[in-house]
């Protein structure tokens, strides 16, 4: 499957200026990695390499020169260790928060169920994006259509995956935490399409389509930690501006026609102060630290941002 | 004269003691279809709006598709049926004859093996492009594939979520096996198997993965929630076990026999998009020919056609029903050890009754 994967030519992919992200927001990920001792991906495509799903390969290769969207996620995966693959090499936020947060909470090393949970969210992500990537089709168009099957069975593949370890973490109040970020997923994409950033349906899709998985698996976290429930709450509060300062970030960096972007930097400032407030309770430590670090950059990338918007469109 | 073997041992035991003698119940009186549901027909009767609440979303493209196949008893339910029934007869036993009541964890996994089942069906005709279900049009084919799927995801989340409000962390764990069945399952039919002598056990297995599997593991999970010991908890398994195959192999057989209008979906579908069942798989031994058409999964032109003709003309039907049969039996057997009870005898008969359905 490798193989198939890297025969592939597809020139390199720029998603607006996300491309020249500040070296600031690298460092702080993978100064990051090094405090909860993981230099590789979270989540691998070491599902898809099974023999179970060998056939998935098979049929791929089948899409090769359609230009369905699961092609180009399954190469950003393989060339930058990310299904987005806009943000740097190698790293998963959402996976990277739980194990920082696990061990900011904790003097004890990271759990195995924690490292677990990790990987099950990274999961959940990359299946619901796989998903998201399904095209409709007008016409019966052979190959895109066999790209959709392909794509309704892999996220099928790594959502069962996702429930299975979920499952094995026996751990019942983890499971619905997660079980209701899987379905704000799905919900959000039945939502209005076009909305005013910062706008209160905004706000509520933006939590259902990036915070709840935060939140609930920085819980779940906490959870299985067995740690006070006041330290479930603050990682949940945390989760939620996390999500939105990222939003606000990922906006400024891929588009700036009609768009107040002062205001945006502002609300980015805002709900990264608030993320921080979130986790006051936390003792001091190197992953407290981290977790600023991150959310800190997030503020530096999204001013990088604002003053490019500023410059003549030619410079 | 010796059956097909069935692929699994352990039932090719049962199957040879209870196929070359009467079945011990038979002098029960039998229960008809309708007597059968009667058992649980308060239950199932909520079973529908219970799902709708628990679906319930604000978002009115989601509620509808949701609520399309949970707004009228169009479906057989028959899986909430069988799970329904299976609590009964395991509660029975397990208080030694006190009670049978269904508990709302036991009634809650029966929503969960509906619910299941839907989500499920909204994905395959996703991945099958069919334009029918039920009798009416699929979710695919009225909002889209992308929005299909995403239902189906959103219902499987709402599944999850309700399972682990059990709080039986082993119940979670044997339902979400389910999860995985069913998807490589689908995964298994979607590769071929090279070798003609491993064929069949290629289909069986798969079979069980998309079939048998949630049948299996709701009986399971409802015996493990009257606290059944570890035998009564395998007895209840194999019982979904052998009745979702004869169910599935049942299908297969009406596939190649029944009209659109009768089954409510397209029929001969299975060749028309390469898939060899059973009946194909035993026609193949008395005529060679379908080796190489099932190798390219009928894709050349005529071989739907000259596939049918073969199949109907071999002794291929008969000896899927007869293999149905043999599993039939073979899971009104694995129910022996549990305490007589009306519920008992209507798994019993329920297994018998799927045989005789023709859609």
């Amino acid at each position: 499957m490798l193989s198939v994967l890297k025969r592939l030519s597809y020139p390199p992919l720029l998603v607006g200026g996300a491309r020249c992200f500040s070296r600031d927001l690298k460092q702080s990920m993978l100064d990051a990695e090094k405090v909860v001792g993981y230099s590789t991906s979270i989540f691998s495509l070491r599902y898809l390499l099974s023999d179970e799903v060998a056939n998935i390969a098979l049929h791929l290769k089948k899409l090769v020169g359609t230009r369905h969207p699961l092609l180009i996620r399954a190469r950003k995966m393989l060339t930058e260790g990310s299904p987005s693959g806009s943000l740097g090499d190698n790293w998963q936020l959402r996976g990277l928060l739980i194990l920082l947060v696990s061990k900011a909470a904790s003097t004890k090393a990271i759990l195995g169920t924690q490292r677990s949970l990790a990987e099950v969210t990274e999961l959940i992500h990359f299946a619901s994006l796989v998903h998201q990537d399904i095209v409709d089709l007008e016409n019966a168009d052979e190959a895109l259509s066999s790209g959709n099957k392909l794509s309704v069975l892999t996220g099928d593949y790594l959502l069962a995956k996702a429930s299975v370890g979920l499952a094995n973490l026996g751990n019942t109040k983890v499971v619905q935490l997660m079980s209701k970020a899987i379905q704000h997923i799905a919900e959000a994409q039945f939502s209005q399409r076009e909305l005013a950033i910062l706008d209160s349906n905004w706000y509520n899709r933006s939590f259902h389509e990036m915070g709840s998985l935060i939140s609930n698996s920085l819980s779940s976290a906490i959870c299985l930690g067995n740690h006070d429930a006041k330290y479930e709450a603050a990682v949940f509060e945390f989760g939620r501006h996390v999500a939105f300062a990222y939003s606000i970030m990922m906006s400024l960096a891929t588009s700036h026609d009609g768009v107040d972007v002062e205001k945006l930097h502002e609300a980015c400032r805002q709900h990264v102060g608030q993320a921080k407030d979130a986790i006051g309770i936390f003792p001091p430590s190197d992953a407290k630290d981290a977790l600023h670090h991150i959310v800190d950059s997030f503020v530096k990338q999204s001013s990088i941002s604002a003053l490019t918007a500023s410059l003549p469109r030619d410079s | 004269m010796f059956r097909r073997a069935l692929w699994n041992p352990a039932s090719r035991f049962l199957c040879r003691r209870y196929a070359t003698q009467t079945s011990p119940w038979s002098n029960v009186s039998a229960l008809s279809l309708s007597h059968i549901r009667q058992l649980v027909a308060e239950d199932l009767g909520r079973l529908h709006q219970d799902i709708r609440q628990l679906l319930g979303t604000s978002l009115p493209e989601l509620r509808d598709i949701s609520h399309l196949y949970f707004s009228a008893t169009t479906g057989k339910a028959l899986r909430p049926m069988l799970t329904l029934l299976m609590s009964r007869a395991v509660n029975w036993h397990a208080s030694n004859g006190q009670h049978s009541g269904v508990s709302p964890s036991q009634r809650t996994i029966a929503l969960i093996s509906e619910l299941m089942h839907t989500a499920s069906l909204v994905h395959d005709d996703v991945i099958d492009g069919s334009p029918l279900r039920r009798g009416a049009v699929t979710v695919c084919r009225r909002w889209g594939a992308r929005k299909a799927v995403l239902a189906g995801d959103y219902m499987l989340g709402v599944c999850s979520w309700a399972l682990a409000s059990i709080g039986d962390a082993a119940v979670v764990k044997c339902m979400a096996q389910v999860l995985e069945d069913l998807v490589t399952g689908e995964l298994m039919q979607l590769g071929s198997q090279e070798h003609p002598q491993r064929r069949f056990d290629h289909y069986m297995a798969k079979t069980y993965r998309k079939t048998g599997s949630l049948m299996a593991n709701s009986c399971r999970a409802v015996a493990m929630l009257a606290n059944s010991t570890p035998n009564t908890v395998e007895s209840a398994f194999q019982y979904g076990r052998h009745v979702g195959l004869a169910f599935q192999l049942v299908d297969d057989a009406l596939d190649f026999v029944g009209d659109e209008v009768q089954l409510g979906k397209p029929a001969s579908a299975d060749v028309r998009s390469g898939l060899a069942t059973a009946p194909v798989l035993f026609a193949c031994e008395r005529y060679p020919q379908l080796d190489a058409m099932i190798m390219r999964r009928f894709s050349s032109e005529g071989d739907s056609e000259e596939a049918l003709r073969l199949v109907q003309k071999s002794d291929g039907i008969a000896r899927t029903r007869q293999l149905a049969e043999e599993h039939a039996t073979a899971a009104a057997g694995s129910l022996g050890t549990l305490k007589e009870s009306v519920e008992r005898r209507a798994l019993q008969c329920l297994a018998q009754e799927l045989l005789l359905r023709d859609r």
